[in-house]
Order: C-alpha cells, then sequence, then structure tokens
C-alpha cells in the first residue's frame, strides 16, 4: 500500500501542529507563570483598625444593650466583651451589680454577670429585678452551691429547684440539637464535677452532663445534671453555666446561641471563611535527613516532596480546602544545610497550580537563641533566591513576640516580616482575641483546631467558634511529621487522622461556610470587623440594615422553627435546620421566613 | 388546598370509589347475566352483590386471623376474576383462543401487527361502543326523568353535604366509636366491643385499605354517598310499584325538596352511620319480594300451559335456575344486608315483609310460596348471623348496644341507660316528643277508665300489669275473681246484654275516634307541620281502604303492591306510637321517625299512582297521561320554590368545632407518624390515633392538679398539640344546633370557670359544664406555659373559638409541662 505525497504531508503538518498545541500549553504556563510573586499580597492594606469597629466604639456609659458584670481583668468578662465587639452590641462594663443598678440603660436587654459578683441578697434581688423587667441574664458561671442555700431566691431565679449533690462525677455531657452548630453531639471525655440540680418546669435544658449507669439508677434524661439552660423568671430569661466554657473562647459561640434562645430569630454578622494552614511546609531544606530516610527510606526534601506535597494536595482536593502553606526555610538554623533554588522553585510552582498561598514560618526546632537568626537568615537567602515574592502571612508559632514583634511594628524595611499583614497566632496564644488587630495594620487571628488531632474538648471549642464567627483556620504543623518524636508523628497515621478529621468534623461547615485561604480569610474579617447592622422583625420579614457595607458581608441567621423562603439584597444557605448563613450583596436586605416543619 | 375544596374532592373520590366497587365491578364481573336487564336492575343488582361480596370478604379474612392489604387484595379480586371468568367464560375463551391465533399468526409473519391489534382490540371496542350506545339511547328515552332525578340528587348533595363542606366535623356522636372499631380493624381486630353487626364498618375498612384513603375522610363523607345511594333505592322501588313512569320522581321529589318532616327524621342522613347504610338495603328487599311473588305466578302459569302443550322440560331447560328464585335469592341478599348492617333495619325489613305478604295473603301461605320464603328467610338470617356466630364461637362477647336495643323493646328488663354504641356517652334516648299526646291519653283515660297507661303507671315499676290492663279493663276491681264467679254471674247478666253491646259499640267507635285522633296527634312530632300528620294519616288509611277494596274487584298485583305500602305504612305508624297503644316499643322515637318518614315518600307516590290509575284508566296510559304526574311534580316543586317551602338546612351535634378538624388533617399529613401528641378531649382521638398520639385534656390537667415544685407532666413525643376550645362545645345533652349557626357553646373561656372544681375522670368528664371548666384551665394554662416558653410554645392554628398550640421539643429533654396558671395550686 503506497501513500500519496499528498496525504504523507497532510499526516505529518497534523501531527506537527497535534505536538506544538501539547507543548504548547506546557510552555506557555512556565512563561507565564507568577509563581515568584504573591498574587495575595496587596499594595497597601486598605482596612486598617481605624476603619473598623472595635470596643472603644461600642463602650457606651448611657445607652448600652448589654451590660457587662465582673472585672475587667476577668477572663469571662473578657470573652464577653470580645463577643460584644463581634456582634457590635454597644456595652459597658461594671464591676458589681450595684454599680450597674445605678446606672441602668434603658436600652439594656442583655446582662452578663460572673459570677463572683453574686455575693448577697442585694445582688440576688437587683437580678430578680432586671428579670422582671424582661432583660436577659447570663450567669457564665455559678456561684457556690453555699450561695444558693444562702440565697433561695437565687434558685428560684435561676429554675433550679433541688440540689441533688454539691459536687457530682459526670461522665460527659451532651449539646442538645438547636444550640451550636453541628447538631446534637454527645461528648464522652468531657468528665467533670459538677453540681448537680434538679431543675423547675419552665427551664429548657440545652446542654446536660450524662451520668454512669442512667438506666440502672432510673434516672430520666430530665433529670440528669444539667449543664447549661434557660429558666423563665417573672418576664425575663436567665441562662445558668453550669461548667468551665468560659474559661476559653468555648463560651464565645454559647454567648450567641444564648441570645438567639431570648428572641424569635437572631441575626449576627460572621466572617464566613474555613481556613486550612499548613504550619511548617512546605519544608525546603533537607535536614534530619537520617532520622526520615531510616522512617520512609527518603531524604527529607524528597519526602517533603514525593510524599508529603502529593499527599497534602490530595487530601485538600478531597475536602476542597484551600492551601495556605508556612514556608519552614530550614528547622534548624545552626546547622550548614542550604536551601536550593530547586526547592522554592518547585513548592511555589506547585503552589500557584493549585492556587495556593504561602506565607513563612517562625518555628525552628533550636533553643530560643536561634529565632532571631532565623528571620535573618530566611530575609537573607529568601532575597537572593526569591526576590519578588513578597510574604504577607506570618505565622509565628513557638517564636515568641519579643523575636518578631519589632520586626512587626518597625518596619524593617529589609526583613522577610516588612510586608507581613496577617498574623496567624496559635489556639488561645496568651489569652489573645480569636481576632483581632494586631496593630493599625497586621489583623491577627487564632488557630481553632490542630488538624491531626480531634478530641471532645476541640471539638466543641470549634463548634462554638464557628457558631459565633463562622470562622476556623486549622492548623497542621508538619514539624511533627519531619522531626517525629514516637509512633503516633508516623505521616501514614498523621495524614489518615488528617484526612478523616477535615473530611468529618468540617463537613456541615464546609457546606455552609466558605473554604478560603489565609489572605482571603483576612479580607472577610477586615470587612466583618468593618461592618455594623441592624436588623428588625414585622411579622414574617427580617429587614437587615448595614453599615459600612464592602461589596460583601455575611451573616448567621438563627431561628426558632422557621425557614427562609426568600431573600432580597443578598443569598442564602441553610446551615442546618434553623440556622442559616446569609450573604448580602446590598446595603439593605429583606429576608422572608415561614414556618418550618422539616426534621433537619 | 381548603377545608372545603379538599371535603368536595373526597366526597367526590369516595362516591366514585365506591360506586366503582359496588356498581361498575359487579356489573363488569356478571355483565352476561346483567345483560338482559334494565338498568334499574342492574343497578340495584351490582349494588347488593357489591355490598354482599365485600362485606363477607372482609368478614372471611378477619375469621381467618388474616387481615391485611395483600389478603384483602387476593380475596377480593381472585374471586371476582374467577366469577368473572365463570360468568363470562364464552366470550373469554372466544377471546383467549383469538389471542393465541393472532399472536402465532403474527410469529409466523401471517399477519401485521396492526391487523392483529386490531382484532384484538375489536371485542373491547365493540363493549364500550356497545355500552355507550345504550347509555346514550337510556339518557335520551329518559331524558326528562334523569333531568329531574339528577336535579334532586344535586340538591340533596348539596343539603346532606352542606354540614360536612362547611364545618368538615362529624356531625354525631357514635362516629367517634364507630370510628374506634373501624381502627381497630386496622389493628387486626374485628368486633373490638363485641359483636355488632359490622357491615357498615367492612364497606369503610374495605375502601380505606383497598384504595388507601384515610378512614377519617371515609367517614366524613359517606354519610351524603350512602344517602344518595338510599334516595335511589325510592326511585327504584316506585319504579316497580307504580305505573306512571314520573310518579317515582314525584315520591323522591316529596321526600328531597318540600320541608314536610320534622328534622330529626333526615338529620341523620347527613352522616356516616351503620343504620343509615342499613337502609339502602331495606326496598331492595320488597323489589325482590314483590319480583319474586310476580315471577312464580308468571312460572306457575306457564308451567301449566306448557305442562298442557308438554313442553314443560324443552322450557326448563333454558334455566339454570329459575328467575322467581333468582329474585328470592336477592331477596335474602338484601335482608341478610340489612342484618348485616344494623338490626333496627332488619326490624323494618321484617315489618315490610310482613306488610307485603299480607297483601299476597292467601298467595303466600301456598307451599310453593311459602317455603321458598321461609327458606329464603332462613338463609338469609343464617349469612348474616354466621360471622358474628363465628365470632361469638371464638369467643367474642356480643355488644353492648344489643343489650340497649333489648332494653328499648323490653324496657322493665333492662332500666340501664346503655348507649346506642358503647363508650359514646351521649345515647339518643330522649324523651318522647309525643308529651302531648301522653297527656291527652291520660286526660281520656281518665275519662273514659280505658285509656292506655300513662307514664305515671309506668313509675309503679308494674309494667307489664299495667300494660295487661290497658284496654277496657277499667271495671276489673268489680268483675268476678273466679271462673265459677264468672259462670255464676253470666244469667244475671244476660238480661244486661242489650245495653252492655250498645255501651260496648259506643266504648269501640270512642276507642276508634281516640286512637285516630291520639295517633295524628302523636304523629305530629313525625312531621314538620301538624296538618301534615292528619293527611298522612288520612292518605294512608284511603290507598289502604282503596286498594283493599281493589285487590277485591280486580286480582292484581298492583293493588296487592299498594296495600302493602300502605299497610307498612301503618305499622310504622302504630310502631311510632307504641308508647302511646300501650304496645311494647320495638324502636325508640327518633328511629321510628325516620322510617316512618322515609316511608312517607312511597305512600305519597303510590296514592298518586292510585289516582293516576284511576283517572288515566280511560286513556291506557298512553304517554300523554305520563303529563299529568309530570305536571303534579314540576308544578309542586315551582310552588315549593315559590312559597320558599324548602326543607331548611338540618342540624348537627356540637362533636367537634372546624377548626379542630382542620388541625387534625394537618397535623395527619404534615407530620412525621407516631412523632406528635395532640392533648384534647376525646372527640378526635380516633381521628388521630391512626397517625399519632392522643391525650385527654382531663389527664393532662389533672396530674398538675395539685400543683408543687415537683409536679411533673412530660410528653414523650417531638411536637405537642394542644387543642382549646375558646367557646367550649355544649356538648353531652341536647347538643344540636343549624348547621347554619355556630357550634352550640358555653360561651367563652374563663376565670371563674377556670377556678372551679373540674371533674378529671368519668363517662362526663366532657359534658357540657365540666367541659367549659376544662378548656377555661387548659386555656389559663396555655397562658402560663407560653410566657415562660414565648418562642417555642407557639399559635399553630386560631379562629374566633378555637386555638392550638404547638411546641417542639427535644426528645432527649422534654418539657415539664406543669406549671403553675393561677387555678391549680
Amino acid at each position: 500500500m503506497k501513500i500519496s505525497r499528498s496525504n504523507f504531508a497532510a499526516i505529518s503538518v497534523t501531527m506537527i501542529a497535534i505536538l506544538i498545541l501539547f507543548q504548547f500549553s506546557n510552555l506557555s504556563a512556565i512563561y507565564a507563570s507568577q509563581a515568584m510573586k504573591n498574587a495575595n499580597a496587596l499594595p497597601d492594606v486598605s482596612i486598617t483598625v481605624n476603619k473598623t469597629i472595635q470596643a472603644p466604639n461600642l463602650l457606651s456609659t448611657s445607652s448600652y444593650t448589654t451590660a457587662l458584670i465582673g472585672s475587667k481583668s476577668n477572663w469571662e468578662t473578657m470573652i464577653a466583651e470580645e463577643w460584644c465587639v463581634y456582634t457590635k452590641q454597644p456595652y459597658y462594663r461594671f464591676p458589681s451589680l450595684d454599680a450597674f443598678y445605678g446606672n441602668i440603660s434603658k436600652n439594656c436587654k442583655l446582662l452578663i454577670v460572673n459570677s463572683y459578683v453574686i455575693d448577697s441578697s442585694k445582688d440576688v434581688n437587683i437580678l430578680a429585678r432586671m428579670a422582671k423587667r424582661g432583660v436577659s441574664i447570663i450567669l457564665t458561671s455559678l456561684p457556690d452551691i453555699s450561695t444558693f442555700r444562702s440565697y433561695p431566691k437565687l434558685m428560684e431565679l435561676t429554675g433550679i429547684r433541688k440540689i441533688e449533690a454539691d459536687s457530682y462525677y459526670t461522665n460527659g455531657m451532651t449539646v442538645y440539637e438547636g444550640f451550636l452548630l453541628g447538631g446534637k453531639t454527645t461528648y464522652t471525655d468531657l468528665k467533670k464535677s459538677i453540681p448537680y440540680f434538679l431543675l423547675e418546669s419552665g427551664t429548657k435544658t440545652y446542654i446536660s452532663a450524662s451520668i454512669k449507669h442512667q438506666e440502672r439508677k432510673h434516672i430520666k434524661n430530665e433529670e440528669l445534671p444539667p449543664v447549661l439552660w434557660r429558666n423563665y423568671y417573672e418576664n425575663g430569661f436567665v441562662f445558668s453555666v453550669n461548667y468551665d466554657f468560659f474559661q476559653d473562647h468555648t463560651g464565645l459561640g454559647m454567648l450567641s446561641a444564648m441570645l438567639s434562645e431570648t428572641n424569635s430569630y437572631n441575626l449576627y454578622p460572621i466572617v464566613d471563611a474555613q481556613s486550612v494552614v499548613c504550619q511548617n511546609f512546605p519544608y525546603l531544606s533537607n535536614e534530619n535527613s537520617d532520622r526520615i530516610s531510616q522512617q520512609y527510606f527518603y531524604t527529607s526534601k524528597a519526602f517533603c516532596e514525593n510524599v508529603l506535597w502529593p499527599d497534602v494536595v490530595s487530601i485538600l482536593g478531597a475536602t476542597d480546602d484551600k492551601f495556605s502553606g508556612m514556608i519552614a526555610p530550614k528547622m534548624e538554623y545552626s546547622s550548614s544545610a542550604e536551601i536550593s533554588q530547586d526547592a522554592i522553585s518547585f513548592y511555589f510552582k506547585q503552589a500557584e497550580r493549585i492556587t495556593g498561598e504561602l506565607g513563612i514560618s517562625g518555628d525552628q526546632m533550636e533553643s530560643r537563641s536561634f529565632h532571631e537568626d532565623k528571620i535573618k537568615y530566611d530575609s537573607k537567602t529568601f532575597k537572593q533566591l526569591a526576590p519578588d515574592y513578597i510574604f504577607t502571612v506570618f505565622s509565628p508559632g513557638s517564636m515568641p513576640e519579643s523575636a518578631y514583634e519589632g520586626y512587626l511594628k518597625f518596619y524593617s524595611k529589609d526583613s522577610i516580616l516588612s510586608n507581613i499583614q496577617t498574623l496567624i497566632l496559635p489556639k488561645e496564644h496568651e489569652h489573645s482575641p480569636v481576632l483581632s488587630f494586631y496593630n493599625t495594620k497586621i489583623l491577627a487571628m487564632s488557630y481553632i483546631c490542630d488538624g491531626f488531632s480531634h478530641t471532645d474538648e476541640e471539638d466543641l471549642y470549634l463548634r462554638s467558634i464557628e457558631t459565633a464567627l463562622g470562622y476556623s483556620a486549622v492548623s497542621l504543623d508538619f514539624s511533627r511529621v519531619l522531626y517525629p518524636s514516637g509512633k503516633s508523628d508516623d505521616w501514614t497515621t498523621l495524614s489518615r487522622d488528617m484526612a478523616r478529621f477535615l473530611d468529618t468534623y468540617w463537613k456541615s461547615f464546609r457546606k455552609a461556610f466558605e473554604q478560603v485561604n489565609i489572605s482571603q480569610a483576612d479580607q472577610k474579617v477586615r470587612k466583618f470587623f468593618t461592618l455594623d447592622y441592624s436588623s428588625y422583625r414585622r411579622n414574617d420579614t427580617i429587614s437587615l440594615s448595614i453599615t459600612n457595607f464592602d461589596e460583601e458581608a455575611s451573616f448567621l441567621l438563627d431561628l426558632t422553627d422557621e425557614k427562609i423562603v426568600a431573600v432580597s439584597g443578598g443569598t442564602f444557605i441553610k446551615a442546618e435546620k434553623d440556622k442559616y448563613v446569609l450573604h448580602a450583596t446590598a446595603k439593605n436586605v429583606t429576608i422572608e421566613v415561614t414556618e418550618d416543619l422539616t426534621e433537619n | 388546598m381548603s377545608m372545603e375544596a379538599r371535603t368536595i374532592i373526597e366526597f367526590l373520590q369516595v362516591l366514585t370509589l365506591y360506586t366503582v366497587c359496588v356498581c361498575v365491578a359487579p356489573y363488569v364481573v356478571f355483565h352476561d347475566l346483567l345483560r338482559e336487564k334494565c338498568l334499574a336492575e342492574k343497578f340495584i343488582l351490582s349494588v347488593l352483590i357489591g355490598n354482599f361480596y365485600i362485606i363477607n370478604v372482609v368478614f372471611i379474612i378477619f375469621l381467618l386471623h388474616i387481615p391485611g392489604k395483600g389478603s384483602l387484595y387476593l380475596f377480593t379480586i381472585v374471586p371476582a376474576f374467577v366469577a368473572w371468568l365463570r360468568v363470562n367464560r364464552p366470550g373469554v375463551r372466544e377471546y383467549f383462543a383469538m389471542l393465541y391465533t393472532s399472536l402465532s399468526r403474527l410469529f409466523l409473519g401471517e399477519a401485521h401487527f396492526r391487523t392483529i391489534l386490531g382484532a384484538l382490540l375489536a371485542r373491547p371496542k365493540k363493549l364500550l361502543k356497545d355500552c355507550f350506545r345504550s347509555f346514550f339511547t337510556h339518557i335520551r328515552r329518559h331524558f326528562l326523568e334523569w333531568v329531574m332525578l339528577l336535579g334532586l340528587i344535586g340538591f340533596n348533595t348539596y343539603y346532606y353535604g352542606y354540614q360536612t363542606v362547611t364545618k368538615y366535623v362529624f356531625g354525631a356522636s357514635d362516629l367517634t366509636v364507630h370510628q374506634s372499631w373501624i381502627n381497630n380493624m386496622d389493628g387486626g381486630t374485628i368486633f373490638c366491643n363485641g359483636v355488632y353487626p359490622f357491615g357498615f364498618h367492612n364497606i369503610i375498612w374495605f375502601l380505606h385499605k383497598f384504595f388507601g384513603l384515610r378512614t377519617l375522610s371515609i367517614l366524613r363523607v359517606f354519610g351524603v354517598v350512602e344517602t344518595l345511594f338510599i334516595y335511589m333505592m325510592i326511585y327504584l322501588l316506585l319504579r316497580k310499584l307504580c305505573k306512571s313512569r314520573y310518579l317515582p320522581v314525584f315520591g323522591v321529589f316529596l321526600f328531597t325538596l318540600p320541608d314536610l318532616f320534622d328534622f330529626q327524621a333526615t338529620m341523620r342522613y347527613q352522616w356516616s352511620l351503620p343504620q343509615e347504610f342499613g337502609m339502602i338495603f331495606l326496598y331492595p328487599c320488597a323489589f325482590y319480594l314483590v319480583q319474586f311473588f310476580e315471577r312464580k305466578k308468571e312460572e306457575i302459569q306457564t308451567k301449566k300451559r306448557l305442562k298442557q302443550e308438554d313442553r314443560l322440560y324443552a322450557w326448563m331447560d333454558q334455566y339454570h335456575i329459575m328467575p322467581s328464585t333468582r329474585s328470592l335469592t336477592f331477596f335474602a341478599i338484601s335482608f341478610s344486608l340489612t342484618l348485616a348492617a344494623h338490626f333496627y333495619i332488619t326490624i323494618i325489613a321484617f315489618i315490610l315483609c310482613f306488610a307485603i305478604a299480607i297483601s299476597y295473603f292467601p298467595l303466600v301461605l301456598h307451599p310453593k310460596y311459602f317455603w321458598s320464603i321461609a327458606l329464603a328467610g332462613i338463609l338469609s338470617l343464617f349469612s348474616a348471623v354466621a360471622p358474628m356466630g363465628v365470632a361469638f364461637m371464638q369467643g367474642v362477647q356480643p355488644e353492648g348496644s344489643l343489650k340497649w336495643a333489648l332494653s328499648v323493646i323490653f324496657p322493665e328488663e333492662e332500666k340501664e341507660n346503655i348507649t346506642d354504641t358503647a363508650g359514646t356517652g351521649t345515647s339518643e334516648q330522649e324523651a318522647a316528643p309525643g308529651t302531648v299526646s301522653s297527656e291527652d291519653g291520660a286526660e281520656d283515660e281518665t275519662g273514659t277508665g280505658n285509656g292506655p297507661s300513662g307514664p305515671e303507671n309506668t313509675e309503679t315499676g308494674d309494667t307489664s300489669a299495667n300494660n295487661g290492663s290497658s284496654f277496657g279493663n277499667a271495671d276489673v276491681s268489680d268483675s268476678p275473681n273466679t271462673i265459677w264467679d264468672k259462670i255464676k254471674a253470666i244469667p244475671g247478666q244476660i238480661k244486661y246484654l242489650p245495653d252492655k253491646i250498645v255501651i260496648l259499640a259506643g266504648k269501640v267507635k270512642r276507642r276508634i275516634i281516640y286512637i285516630n285522633n291520639a295517633a295524628a296527634s302523636f304523629l305530629k312530632g313525625a312531621y314538620s307541620y301538624d296538618e301534615l300528620a292528619d293527611y298522612i294519616l288520612a292518605a294512608t288509611e284511603i290507598l289502604a281502604v282503596f286498594s283493599l277494596f281493589m285487590m277485591f274487584i280486580r286480582r292484581k298485583f298492583y293493588y296487592r303492591n299498594l296495600f302493602s305500602i300502605s299497610l307498612y305504612t301503618l305499622i310504622l305508624m302504630v310502631m311510632y306510637s307504641a308508647e302511646l297503644l300501650g304496645l311494647p316499643a320495638i324502636m325508640d322515637l327518633t328511629r321510628s321517625r325516620i322510617f316512618l318518614a322515609y316511608a312517607t315518600p312511597l305512600l305519597s307516590a303510590c296514592l298518586a299512582d292510585a289516582v293516576y290509575v284511576v283517572l288515566c284508566w280511560p286513556f291506557r296510559y298512553h304517554k300523554t297521561t305520563e303529563l299529568v304526574p309530570i305536571g303534579l311534580t314540576l308544578t309542586l316543586a315551582a310552588l315549593t320554590i315559590v312559597y320558599d317551602f324548602i326543607k331548611p338546612l338540618n342540624i348537627l351535634y356540637s362533636l367537634q368545632l372546624p377548626g379542630e378538624m382542620k388541625c387534625n388533617y394537618d397535623i395527619i399529613e404534615n407530620y412525621p407518624e407516631k412523632r406528635w401528641t395532640v392533648v384534647t378531649t376525646t372527640n378526635s382521638m380516633q381521628s388521630l390515633r391512626e397517625k399519632g398520639w392522643h391525650m385527654e385534656i382531663c389527664t393532662f390537667l389533672g396530674k398538675m392538679e395539685d400543683y408543687n415544685r415537683h409536679t411533673t407532666v412530660t410528653i414523650p413525643t417531638k411536637y405537642v398539640f394542644f387543642y382549646i376550645e375558646k367557646t367550649p362545645l355544649d356538648y353531652g345533652h341536647d347538643a344540636y344546633n343549624l348547621v347554619t349557626d355556630k357550634m352550640a357553646n358555653s360561651g367563652y373561656v374563663s376565670e371563674t370557670a377556670a377556678s372551679e372544681q373540674a371533674v378529671f375522670g368519668g363517662s362526663e368528664v366532657y359534658f357540657t359544664e365540666n367541659r367549659y371548666k376544662l378548656e377555661s384551665k387548659l386555656y389559663y394554662w396555655a397562658k402560663a406555659f407560653q410566657q415562660k416558653f414565648p418562642e417555642e410554645f407557639q399559635v399553630y392554628y386560631e379562629d374566633e373559638s378555637f386555638i392550638c398550640y404547638r411546641i417542639i421539643q427535644n426528645e432527649y429533654q422534654l418539657y415539664n409541662f406543669a406549671v403553675d396558671y393561677g387555678f391549680n395550686s
């Protein structure tokens, strides 16, 4: 069989064309790559602290809606104050109930009280009078049992019928559906001794403790030790918290949830950002190779590039999470190992391909004295190897604030930290707020969870923060993988846990909230801090008016056995029964609601 | 969807499905046998066969202890299919042979698919075409009849459906009990309260199970459906009895449009009740008994003639079953259906048959007639009693209302006030409306010394003695004590004989006048106008005398039939006046009034027909003579409308508020099964039991009556509803009100009523006064509870007289509903 010349020419041309077309896409990607530049780095920060609504803006002596009763330094009061800032509640802090009673605002709707301020019948009477006036009262913790015994009216106020036991060792607790986001959950590890009360009728329990051998003891569910409940007294609601939720930010979401229980609806702003941050990854050096090769038969560098990177990308791809990597150039700054250009090139390009974001980590495995050296070394190295890349996100990790604060505050132009806009702090770092401004320009956000572990306590914390802010930042610390200290640090185990946890515990939140990288989260938080709002309800219509509206704003709408039918000026996503995430696209939003008979 | 629209749709659904089951399906199955019959007979036959079949299928599957959807389908469809195959065997066999041939030809390539399809569809097409043709031919020929009949049916649908469509509720307290029995059938138990005629319940259960309709929906509208059938039966029987084609319509008209009857005589037709259901089969008994006499006579004459001609066996060979036997069979079926539905209908059917038997005297005593009828009667009784007998043998005791029925007949034996249907707490035993008549009777007694025993006598507790002495025993104290004394006194008394005869004749005369007056007076309770009772009584007597007279002149069955109707009406009148006449009361007044009213259109139409026969005899009953009944009917209809003499809308019992029924539907349809509880009175209990749970108000409030801080009342379902009557119903005694009015109530709930001590148990717990207190308490409880749970405890539905609250619970942490509402501590 012969082939004609013309056919031969046509076939050849086609083959060449196909070859060029395939190669072209690759070549064009290489030539058009902006991997060595940070796409998220803005020339300047548009929203600084003075454009936002912070505590000083909300403090009001005469027209506050929320009164915080407790010492300024008290952790419970601080949490409540933080909550007021997030929910834009005009508030005022009073050291005692007496002080508050002398300066009652006519707008006051909510009283958040520390237990220790209740120490006289006068205090109890003030609380009773406030309840009678229709003010809702939240006791962030309960006074001693002796106080209850001394003041029976306090028992009446809180809806306690009987003190069954002064201290009872509980076997966990159950958070019931409709209170926090995430539905009904039973925590078997949250065991603790708490006072055991029996409640009156007219009370509603949101969290109750579980006890051992409940059936054998013939104890009904309604008689289980209550942990968080509501009582109706005269004209107001009194919420009592019989647990130390307010010792950290676990109480934050509970405040929002409790406020929701006082009204037919509760509409409050949220951040609407879910981030996953890989701390100390990408890792650019080749240290600890002996240990790594002993465990994985790879050098550290090869292990990171050939095992960790594909695994991380595939896990995050499966959950649709955005990649935010806090680069660890080196972990041992005393060693002479150098960072290779190849590693930088590899990770930066790979990160660009998955539209990830890279920041800088502050961790290192050596003594405290090396932190200063790290910043200098990193600054020098990146100036040489990636001079165009501007780092805007910094996760100090174990680096003490003293080591980096100078670089952040005094704007050292030569430093790698000179353009930092976002600081990601460890969870509950020195009692710092979940979201705050580090200085006028830099926003500080906290990690919410460790991606490699998920205890009951962490879960409750996560659900509470999600309820309050619609925000989470999961930390995946790869120093554990690179410097394993035992079997539990094996990547096989950790990757399985990471995939499992991300896929399970965030599933419901992922449906409701947006998955973003850290810079996007930063922008959302800034806008969240900027906006103010007011809302009212007339029959089945809720009207929302937003001030300082900047393109978008997110809110959480908590209803009671109702559902959204239509929204004008925004869109909505059903997070779960009665709870909706509202995305406002205009300053004025109207929400039509109707009765909801569905189960979920 | 509004409740009005829903009710109309449900009515159409039930009407269609019931008609399909008892008319269309039997007609399809027995198509070949019914082909030759007239439409009237086709209808009656189908209704009888359909009902008989369904009732017995349900009995069988329950008595075999295999109740369920599968067995119901199996036992319903398979025998019907087999019967269809057998009855239509030649046609079916032919059809399948053709199908086989056609398919063979198709596969062999000898014919195209279209040709085969055409051949196969030819028969069904022809059947359909024939049906349509005969239908339109019939309509064309009977156009005016149909127009008049449909007009009357339309009015009846409006009249009896008005309450259901506008108020949505059950109008009679009995319904809840019947619903409970049907619900128990759902649970696999028949005769749950004891052996009782379950025909009606079987039909409802069948419709519910077979078609998946809700029992509540069927019971709400089935009353109207059965009433349409009852009215149709008047027409069909009159078609059998009357010479004129249009006077049957006149009969239906009299029972439909004008305001002739006491409201109690027609009120029960609004509701789905077994007695009214049984009335469907009452007139078919007469229809087939009369038909039997006609056919038997014809057969005897034919047999006689053919025997002489020696062609008897050739003639008999064409019948597998003789036509008269068939008539008797259907008479037996209809008689057995009356017993399967309600005992009272059987009593009335017996009276009707007795009247016919008297009319056909002495023919009825002829062995050829008598034994056939007796056998048919025994068989019909057996077939109706057999399921109940089997249940009895399986250990089920008779139901309480049987004892009640006996107590009505023999009041001295059973003084206890047993309700018609156990548990309703509201029997329909009411004070005899003929109190005036009784007084009249008593006055008469004083005058003559021969009056029937009055109420005072009954109070002595020696009723039997009084009954025995009620006629002509005024001189008992003076009369001799022993036979010997009597014999000795005879000679002495002979001389006074002429005087005594004169006195006796006077007494008899007075007695007749008295009875006539008393009966007419007593009958006034049955009709809406006093004069009407006199006219009806006179009409009955005239018809009786006329037909009796004609029976002697012309020995035609027609006059026997007329006489039977007049006699039937007279017996019903006697039965109605039994108490007055000192006879044992077989039935209480409210019931006998219904049957008397139901017989009146028969009587009126028959009398009119007698007049028509006499007047139009010279014209040989030509089509033109029909103008007389047409004109009569249309003129009376026009006068009724013009003078607004139309029957006013009826009454209903204050059992439920419309809002309650609305909520019942809403909750049943929108909330997950068995995840909700309704706290209310017992009136909706059976409706709710199908899908959810029910808690009585008295139980709920009773638990927190002496409230202290440790009182706990919990309800373990996610959703809890509270029905509160803001205007508590005047339930229990004579709580009837016009359907156009508000439900009879005790006024708005009040703090005073809430503060009063209420009863929290017993059979009269929801009767007027206590109900008012309980509803008031619940109202204030709801207010107190709502204060504590303003968002959770929501108003689910509210109108001016009813409010429904809903609360959604955390099933793991139930609310304690016990609160101090101000009237319970």
